[in-house]
């Protein structure tokens, strides 16, 4: 493992009360991952896939164990730190696309880097330049009610990269989409890793992402089961 | 972050959102704007007459600092050189005023007070000029009045309706005294001008004097002292006239007259405030429904770098903005009455404390900054709580998108962990969409748990007593205003039990008696929860104010009858003009005396009234035949043995007061009541207290016999006759005595007759005139109430759409539905209408002992009107009922399949 990894995590441990029962969604889990690594989690349902991403994308505090993300020691940082982290160092597309419906396809673009402090028309030239890349340029006065949904996935994508974070994390993002799209989601996942360098972390039940991962790890019960590293 | 990206973002997520549920939002505006509205409308109108009544008052006392009178009689001219001898005097001025007709050649007539005042003397104290004639010069001077006989200057008010200027000539009538005046010219509106309203006749005081033929004295002498010398002032004034005179400091009269009506203007603004309040409610309701169905939207925000106070602002803005919104909507709404309002309420103010005459709304910038500060306020108090629920939205909802019943397991579960619970052969549950489980979740972790409400409701509810008891601060019941608020807050907080008391009916027995319609609307309301217990919350506030002013409306009315007719007895009554106006200053005519005593077919109860001042309050003595009264009616004791009460004042030991004097005074039975009348000092022991609802209810009964003895003054101030026979007769004797006297007496002085009848219908009618401002804020509070409904059934349809459309695709046929929605209206309604008729008695009994004692010093005896009670509540039921429309219409709107799709993406 490179010697300077992009993600750190040691000993990662997410632990839920169900009634009287605790449920283990991480039960202690330890990796590295390389800067411009595509790394897919595998797994079924309720193995953790999402609890990680969720740790990753600072959306959530582990119960025990030590993550260092981009050299950010992600479980030392306060709510407002984390904010900063979830605005400049991630960016992440949701299974469900999550965009906003009162705003158009523009304005959920812009709104991280408005949200980080980024002033209004710089952002604009950039999210317009990341739409046009995804071929949404004619979509962008539309609302998400309006978009099919490998649009709606697409235009979450623009989102997560309008900050320009070095880490992309994608929790299922195919999982609502038909077989076309879903490759058309992938492939873009993968340009951005292969040619601007992005660090993906992609959640997955399919096999689409194979051809492009270069690590696999797969979970169960919490814990990852194999760790397999390959190049395409 | 800058404020400007803020309020773009605002725009973005929450203007937009606003926009996409526009009837959702515009229910609540309208609900809100009427609460405004009405609240707006009644301050306007009450703060300008009471302005009014304050500019009068401040004009009449002017920079005077005390006054002299005294009780019975008139002050002689040797008080005012002696006052005027005295080195801490500054000026003392002599004043006659007596409220009199004035008539202009046309036949237009007005009431109006005639003030009769040294110009010299009066000058250092009260500022007056005509106003300029159109060409800039001051019509005539002031001196003119002094020089040239009868002569006045006119009010602009009084001007205005008799079309008075300089030149006009008026006639005016007092009693037996009638005399031609000539106008001088029309006073500015400032200093003395404004007193009275304007309806106002300025003239020198000898001229006063010769009209009235009282040239021994005057009705007052007011005065001002040097400089710091008010406290020694007083004490050489007390040495110098003893207790033949009555001094009083003026500021302490005008004290006790803003008393009396910052009471009355507190009482109207807190019952307007109720409908604002109710309003509160729906923007709750709103806000709290948002906060709960966009809390993905929330979740994703805070993913995406939304910090939490971000979020705060965008829920709090909300309840601004809708504050604002319904402001805005609420001025026009206030606009369509404020006019008929003021006209209402100045007639109360003019009734029960001085004349005003105000005709047009005065607007200040202080008034309309405060009532938009009060509405978006409220607003945004009703949006803090769903707002802050709000900063606490984990952003890792946003990757979950189902709940999992998961929790954090290092903290402590301080409830019993949720479960979905199924029941009857149909399942709601199985049609939610997706998120629904976890949506009714956290409406209740947005509201509290249930048990935690009905504890803090129940502990309210144990201060309101404690509070009930506190005494007025300065006049106004400030701590019976918050037993009320905390009453108000407290059974709304018992909502959300009382529903899942309701809510945990036996499904079995329930589908036996009503169907599954019934069990499926059970179920639904169980799930809703708290946030429909909030709807409830504002139908309980409307229901049991409206209980409540009906008891309240119906014990006072039953009072007043009940003291109208044992009181106010007798078949006519006979009193000098104007007599009520002018504190029956001047007797009955003694020709007139003896042709009522020469009476051989009536029973005549005379009367002798002196108005005084006692412990800085203004009342009246009356001694009244008390061996006649008694033989037709008496008084309706509060406290004290009435028959021991007639004997003890009968033998010259004592004296009932009214409820109102006593309260302003403290004078309780056993207390002495020392005071001077006609020179001469008297001592009784206060063995009554009856109740008197008459406008200036600080009165001191005793027997007329007691007091010619020990004034020595036969005179009668008025008359009661009483007939015999059946009622007809009676009204037939009393017409035909009235238009006698009118016969014999009517060219030479004017009498005030009034059939006894008619005065009580009169009363009667006055009463309800006065509680008409009240009605209109009873209905509005419940058309607030109404839309609260509406609003609450239309957002539980819509957010149940993908269940109703389920049931729908699983054989439930449209009256189904139909029913299930009218059970649920139903059940919320019966919560809301027994709360708050719980919540109303409780109500009427603190505004019955509490909040009127503190504010009028009255109380009534209690009785609930159960037939009104018992027609409107079956109409507010109705009401609510109907509320259920919107909500139907809307669940048929689309066909099942489309929304199933739009429900699975």
């Amino acid at each position: 493992m490179d010697a300077s990894p992009i993600i750190d995590a040691e000993n990662l441990t997410r632990i839920y009360r169900l009634g009287a029962v605790d449920v283990a969604g991480l039960a202690g889990v330890t990796f590295r991952i390389a800067p411009g690594a595509f790394v897919v989690l595998k797994g079924n349902s309720g193995s953790g896939k999402s609890t990680l991403l969720a740790l990753l994308g600072g959306l959530d505090r582990p119960t025990r164990g030590r993550l260092h993300v981009a050299g950010t020691d992600v479980f030392s940082l306060n709510e407002q730190e984390l904010t900063r982290y979830r605005r400049r160092v991630v960016g992440i597309v949701f299974q469900s696309f999550n965009l906003l419906p009162t705003l158009t396809v523009l304005e959920n673009v812009c709104l991280p880097a408005l949200l980080a402090g980024f002033p209004l028309e710089p952002t604009r030239k950039k999210a317009l330049r990341w739409l046009e890349w995804l071929g949404m340029q004619d979509r962008l006065r539309h609302l998400p009610g309006e978009l099919s949904g490998g649009e709606a996935q697409r235009t979450a994508i623009a989102r997560a990269l309008i900050n320009e974070p070095p880490v992309i994390l994608a929790d299922e993002p195919t999982g609502n989409l038909d077989t076309r799209n879903g490759e058309r989601v992938v492939e873009i996942l993968g340009t951005l890793n292969r040619d601007y360098g992005r660090t993906v972390v992609m959640a997955t039940h399919s096999t689409m992402a194979d051809a492009l991962a270069t690590r696999q790890l797969c979970l169960r019960d919490g814990l990852i089961v194999d760790d397999q590293c390959h190049l395409p | 972050m800058s404020p400007a990206l803020a309020v773009r973002l605002y725009g973005w997520f929450s203007l937009r959102y606003a926009r996409r549920h526009f009837w959702r939002t515009a229910a609540v505006i309208l609900g809100l704007s009427l609460g405004a509205g009405v609240f707006v409308a009644v301050r306007l109108a009450v703060t300008t007459s009471v302005r009014s009544f304050e500019q009068s008052m401040d004009a009449v006392t002017g920079s005077a600092d005390f006054v002299v009178t005294r009780p019975g009689g008139t002050v002689p001219h040797d008080v005012i050189r002696d006052l005027l001898a005295l080195p801490i005097v500054k000026t003392a001025s002599p004043v006659i005023a007596v409220t009199v007709k004035a008539e202009v050649p046309g036949g237009s007539s007005a009431t109006v007070r005639l003030v009769g005042l040294d110009p010299v003397l009066d000058r250092p104290l009260r500022p007056w000029a005509s106003r300029s004639a159109a060409d800039g010069t001051e019509t005539r001077p002031w001196t003119a009045l002094m020089t040239e006989r009868d002569t006045v200057f006119a009010g602009s008010a009084l001007a205005r309706r008799l079309g008075l200027e300089a030149g006009s000539r008026l006639s005016v009538r007092y009693v037996d005294h009638r005399r031609d005046f000539t106008v001088l010219g029309v006073l500015k509106d400032e200093g003395l001008g404004l007193a009275e309203g304007g309806m106002i006749l300025l003239t020198d005081l000898a001229t006063a004097q010769e009209f009235l033929g009282t040239l021994d004295g005057v009705d007052r002498v007011e005065g001002a002292f040097h400089e710091g010398g008010v406290e020694e002032g007083m004490r050489v004034l007390e040495r110098l006239l003893g207790t033949r005179y009555a001094v009083q400091l003026l500021e302490e009269r005008k004290k006790s007259g803003r008393s009396m009506v910052a009471a009355y203007e507190q009482n109207l603004s807190v019952l307007s405030f109720v409908s604002l309040f109710v309003g509160m409610f729906l923007v709750y309701s709103l806000t709290a429904f948002n906060s709960v169905s966009r809390r993905r939207e929330v979740a994703v925000l805070r993913s995406l770098g939304a910090s939490s106070r971000l979020v705060f602002f965008l829920f709090l803005m909300d309840g601004v903005l809708l504050g604002i919104v319904g402001w805005a909507v609420g001025i026009p709404v206030s606009a369509l009455f404020a006019r008929d309002l003021l006209r209402a309420v100045s007639g109360t103010v003019t009734l029960l404390f001085a004349r005003v005459d105000v005709e047009t709304v005065s607007l200040s910038p202080w008034d309309v900054a405060a009532s938009i500060v009060l509405t978006a306020g409220v607003a945004a108090l009703a949006a803090l709580q769903p707002a802050r629920s709000l900063m606490d939205v984990p952003p890792t909802e946003a990757i979950r998108p189902r709940s999992t019943g998961l929790k954090d397991a290092p903290a402590k579960q301080p409830h019993p962990p949720r479960t979905t619970r199924l029941g009857g052969p149909v399942s709601c549950e199985a049609a939610d969409p997706p998120g629904g489980d976890r949506l009714s979740g956290r409406l209740l972790d947005a509201f509290s748990g249930t048990g935690r409400l009905t504890a803090l409701g129940l502990i309210l509810l144990g201060l309101v007593w404690p509070l009930s008891c506190a005494p007025p601060v300065r006049g106004v019941p400030v701590a019976g205003y918050a037993a009320v608020f905390f009453l108000f807050c407290g059974f709304s907080l018992l909502a959300p039990g009382a529903l899942k008391k309701v809510t945990a009916l036996s499904p079995d027995s329930v589908r036996k008696a009503a169907g599954e319609p019934c069990v499926l609307a059970l179920k639904n309301l169980d799930k809703a929860g708290s946030r429909i217990a909030v709807s409830i919350g504002a139908l309980v506030t409307a229901v049991a104010l409206f209980t409540a002013l009906v008891i309240m409306i119906a014990s006072f009315r039953k009072t007043v009858e009940a003291w109208v007719h044992q009181t106010v007895s007798g078949d006519l009554f006979l009193r000098p003009m104007l007599a009520d106006l002018n504190g029956y200053r001047d007797p009955l005519p003694t020709d007139v005396v003896r042709y009522l005593s020469e009476l051989s077919d009536a029973d005549v109860v005379a009367y002798r009234r002196i108005a005084m001042t006692y412990a800085g309050v203004e009342c009246a003595l009356e001694g009244i035949d008390l061996s006649r009264l008694r033989r037709h009616g008496g008084f309706l004791f509060r406290k004290g043995d009435a028959e021991a009460a007639y004997q003890a004042m009968a033998s010259g030991e004592g004296v009932i007061v009214s409820e109102v004097f006593s309260s302003r005074t403290g004078l309780r039975i056993g207390d002495r009541f020392r005071t001077t009348v006609h020179g001469s000092p008297m001592d009784f022991a206060v063995v009554g207290i009856y109740r008197d609802y008459r406008t200036q209810g600080a009165v001191i009964y005793m027997d007329a016999g007691v007091l010619r003895d020990r004034t020595g003054d036969h005179s009668w101030s008025g008359a009661r006759v009483f007939f015999s026979g059946s009622e007809n007769q009676i009204a037939q004797k009393a017409q035909r005595l009235r238009e006698e006297i009118l016969e014999r007496f009517g060219g030479r002085y004017d009498l005030d007759m009034i059939i006894g009848r008619d005065l009580r219908s009169d009363i009667l009618n006055v009463f309800d005139q006065t509680f008409a401002v009240t009605t209109v804020l009873l209905l509005m509070a419940l058309l607030v109430a109404g839309l609260g409904m509406m609003t609450t059934l239309t957002v539980m349809v819509l957010e149940r759409m993908g269940q109703l459309n389920t049931l729908k695709a699983v054989g439930a046929s449209p009256g189904q539905i139909r029913r299930m929605l009218l059970w649920e209206a139903a059940f919320m309604t019966g919560v809301g209408i027994l709360l708050g008729l719980g919540c109303g008695f409780v109500l009427s009994v603190i505004l019955i002992e509490v909040i009127n004692a503190q504010s009028f010093g009255w109380t009534f005896l209690y009785h609930v009107a159960w037939d009104q009670l018992g027609a409107a509540l079956p109409l507010i039921a109705a009401v609510s009922l109907g509320a259920t429309v919107p909500a139907q219409r809307l669940a048929f709107r689309h066909s099942p399949a489309m929304l199933l799709r739009e429900e699975a993406r």
